[in-house]
């Protein structure tokens, strides 16, 4: 091979790997083939912290330090169980219980769950309602009656209502996507657009 | 898995000999980029952190987007300097792939290079790491991608209070604490390649760190008419109410992109810890079993004059010189000392050493000659022969490609010593032709630049002056280049014949030659 031969095959076949290179660094992938559309369920909730809690007597009160006396004395609760409904288009998706995140599942409750759907309007159901027991009756009543310790009054406070429920149509175009989540101000379900 | 390991090195040696000799006669052997990919990937990382300061100076993670294509449509050189940066980036993750698949097919992943392998590997996962959070950095569709799938990777951790894939739904703007973390971790990260490349060349002497100046030079060169021809653009900004159909994919770092978001993120989690075990476990894979095992070189204290010359060549770093201990009068004060665990048994202090004191069992400069004699009785070179002597790690490994030519094979041409060529040409052969591997393809470093020393610029332990250098020739072929080899022996045969009719001696005697002065009697 002779150098000007040489030099000008060596100047292609280097054009031709930087080129390859950025050819392969903009690659146009398809990452949505489809024209569906999503619907996304994502929020995070505080269930109700549910507490056994008692007064005690005054021989109890009388054996205590006085900086420690209460008139309600609670042992640290759990959160109240939920149960979850989704349905869109008519198909159910989800229904399930929504237990609280964490070893004692009292932290949080998160949900993210995305259901593709063909672009047009869709009907959306969600309820998240306290899975109460069958006999009408829950372990918070009597937190409730008597009112509770501080922090459990103040995580209910912070906790999402007993039952909510959201029945909506929403619209969506091709590739668009809908958000379904709590507001926490307003104590309700969403829908979030653009 | 010795043998799987065994068949796919010997595979891949297969896939790089054409490649290779195609890029030595495009490149030669000095500039073949393939050869160079370690000191390209180098390269580059300058370069990426040069370009790097320059985008940082005016991204804002404030507004993350919005700020790139600032860079892109407004700032001075902004496009350029993006382009070069990322594919900078891209070229950087090539050569280092293709360095650690070098080292592999060389079989040089175990014994003392398990450092330099196991550290090779984490630079590679700073390198793609790095180039995720640069992507993030960006915000745009696939900067979002990356993030999404990076984010349902950490949720198989069990260790956030929340899940971090809700970041992403569009609950609320993402915040800019996301961006500072990942601009922290982009620069962050990359700062940690300094200790890990020193890691990666503390066992070896005189580590070169960046490709020869033209190749460095020209290669920025092109990488800058790339980013100036084939300007880098934006992609539309990442949004979480709007599902991309097309993204511009960098495969470079995004390859596993379009499989991982088929699957669940526990398989793609799976397939990474497999791929990371099984990269970590290939020096265990390769290292031969222990009857097999090269012995380490070792010093014949009797021998050794104390010159240093073994010291000085390995490539290793693996001998050192100490005080003598046994018989000191008269003697030098001190004596070569190979450290076993350092020395990967490549023979080169054979061919460094003049008296022939050193070398791995079976392979010093005295074995050498032993073996020459053999080889003479058994071919009888005569005045119009040359022979062949080849790196059985080469071009050596098939000897049927280089014609009839006499053939020695030897394990490594740089741990040659200069007496066994004197001997064949004492021994009737009319020439030599010595095949050794480029230097920077040499699995032992710095054998071929030690044996054109030896041979041609008077380093010990050189070939003599009485030596007619018109019958001795050395050339660099790579194992794919046969048909240059065998121009080389024509070439060589040629001068040969040109030449006087050498005699051969009737008993040489080469190693008196070398011999020690005797020690003095107390």
């Amino acid at each position: 091979m002779t150098g000007s031969i040489r030099g000008i095959a060596m100047a292609l076949v280097s054009a031709g790997l930087l080129v390859g290179t950025a050819a392969l660094s903009w690659y146009p992938y398809e990452a949505e083939p489809r024209p569906d559309a999503v619907v996304r369920f994502s929020w995070r909730t505080r269930g109700e912290v549910i507490e056994n809690c008692r007064r005690p007597g005054e021989a109890e009160l009388a054996q205590m330090p006085a900086h420690l006396r209460q008139e309600v004395i609670c042992q640290q609760g759990t959160v109240a169980p939920y149960r979850l409904r989704i349905g869109v288009g008519g198909m159910t998706l989800l229904d399930s219980l929504a237990p609280g995140s964490g070893g004692r599942s009292d932290r949080p409750m998160y949900l993210l769950r995305e259901v593709l759907v063909a672009a047009g309007s869709h009907r959306v159901v969600v309820e998240l309602r306290r899975d109460d027991r069958p006999d009408g009756t829950d372990d918070s009543t009597q937190v409730e009656a008597e009112g509770g310790s501080r922090r459990a009054r103040s995580l209910r406070q912070r906790a999402i209502p007993r039952r909510m429920t959201l029945d909506t149509i929403v619209t969506l175009g091709a590739r668009e996507v809908v958000l379904v989540t709590y507001d926490s101000e307003k104590r309700r379900l969403v829908v979030v657009h653009q | 898995m010795r043998p799987l390991t065994t068949r796919l090195a010997a595979a891949l040696r297969r896939v790089f000999a054409p490649l290779d000799a195609a890029a030595n006669r495009l490149y030669g052997g000095r500039f073949n980029p393939l050869y160079q990919s370690g000191t390209i990937a180098a390269a580059l990382l300058v370069i990426l952190l040069v370009t790097g300061v320059y985008l940082l100076l005016f991204y804002r993670i404030g507004a993350p987007w919005a700020s790139v294509q600032r860079i892109t449509d407004q700032v001075w050189l902004g496009r350029w300097i993006r382009g070069l940066h990322r594919y900078a980036a891209d070229l950087a993750v090539v050569a280092t792939a293709v360095h650690a698949l070098r080292m592999f097919a060389q079989r040089r992943s175990w014994g003392r290079r398990v450092l330099p392998w196991v550290s090779g590997l984490v630079a590679l996962g700073i390198v793609l790491v790095s180039g995720w959070t640069g992507y993030v950095l960006i915000w745009d569709s696939f900067g979002r991608l990356l993030a999404v799938e990076g984010a349902r990777l950490f949720d198989l951790v069990p260790l956030f209070s929340e899940p971090i894939s809700r970041a992403f739904v569009g609950e609320r703007p993402m915040p800019a604490p996301f961006f500072f973390l990942n601009l922290f971790a982009h620069i962050a990260i990359p700062l940690g390649m300094g200790i890990v490349l020193w890691l990666h060349v503390s066992r070896v002497a005189r580590p070169t760190l960046l490709p020869p100046r033209p190749l460095l030079w020209w290669g920025t060169a092109a990488l800058t008419a790339l980013a100036l021809l084939w300007p880098v653009g934006m992609a539309e900004a990442a949004s979480a109410f709007r599902l991309p159909q097309v993204v511009p994919l960098d495969l470079f770092y995004a390859f596993w992109l379009p499989a991982a978001r088929g699957v669940p993120a526990g398989w793609s989690a799976a397939g990474l810890v497999l791929v990371t075990v099984a990269l970590l476990l290939v020096p265990r894979w390769t290292t031969p079993p222990k009857g097999s095992r090269p012995a380490p070189s070792a010093v014949d204290e009797h021998t050794c004059t104390g010159c240093t010359q073994c010291a000085l060549d390995c490539p290793y770093e693996a001998i050192s010189m100490v005080p003598r201990t046994a018989n000191p009068v008269g003697r030098s004060p001190l004596v070569g000392r190979v450290d076993p665990d350092r020395c990967v048994s490549c023979g080169i202090c054979a061919g460094s050493c003049s008296p022939m004191g050193v070398g791995p069992p079976g392979r010093t400069g005295r074995d050498q000659l032993d073996s020459v004699r053999a080889f003479t009785k058994q071919h009888r070179p005569g005045p119009g022969d040359v022979v062949v002597i080849a790196c059985s790690l080469g071009i050596g490994a098939q000897p049927g490609r280089l014609g009839d030519a006499p053939l020695h094979p030897v394990a490594c041409a740089g741990s040659v010593h200069t007496s066994v060529i004197e001997l064949l040409l004492r021994s009737g052969a009319g020439g030599v032709l010595v095949l050794a591997c480029p230097e920077r393809d040499c699995w032992n470093r710095e054998g071929p630049r030690w044996l054109e020393q030896r041979l041609y610029r008077q380093r010990e332990a050189e070939l003599y002056e009485r030596v007619d250098r018109r019958r001795v020739r050395l050339a660099l072929v790579s194992s794919g280049q046969a048909r240059e080899a065998r121009a080389e022996l024509a070439a060589l045969r040629a001068a040969v014949a040109a030449l006087a009719v050498a005699g051969a001696e009737t008993a040489p005697d080469v190693l008196r030659e070398c011999e020690t002065v005797p020690e003095e009697t107390p």
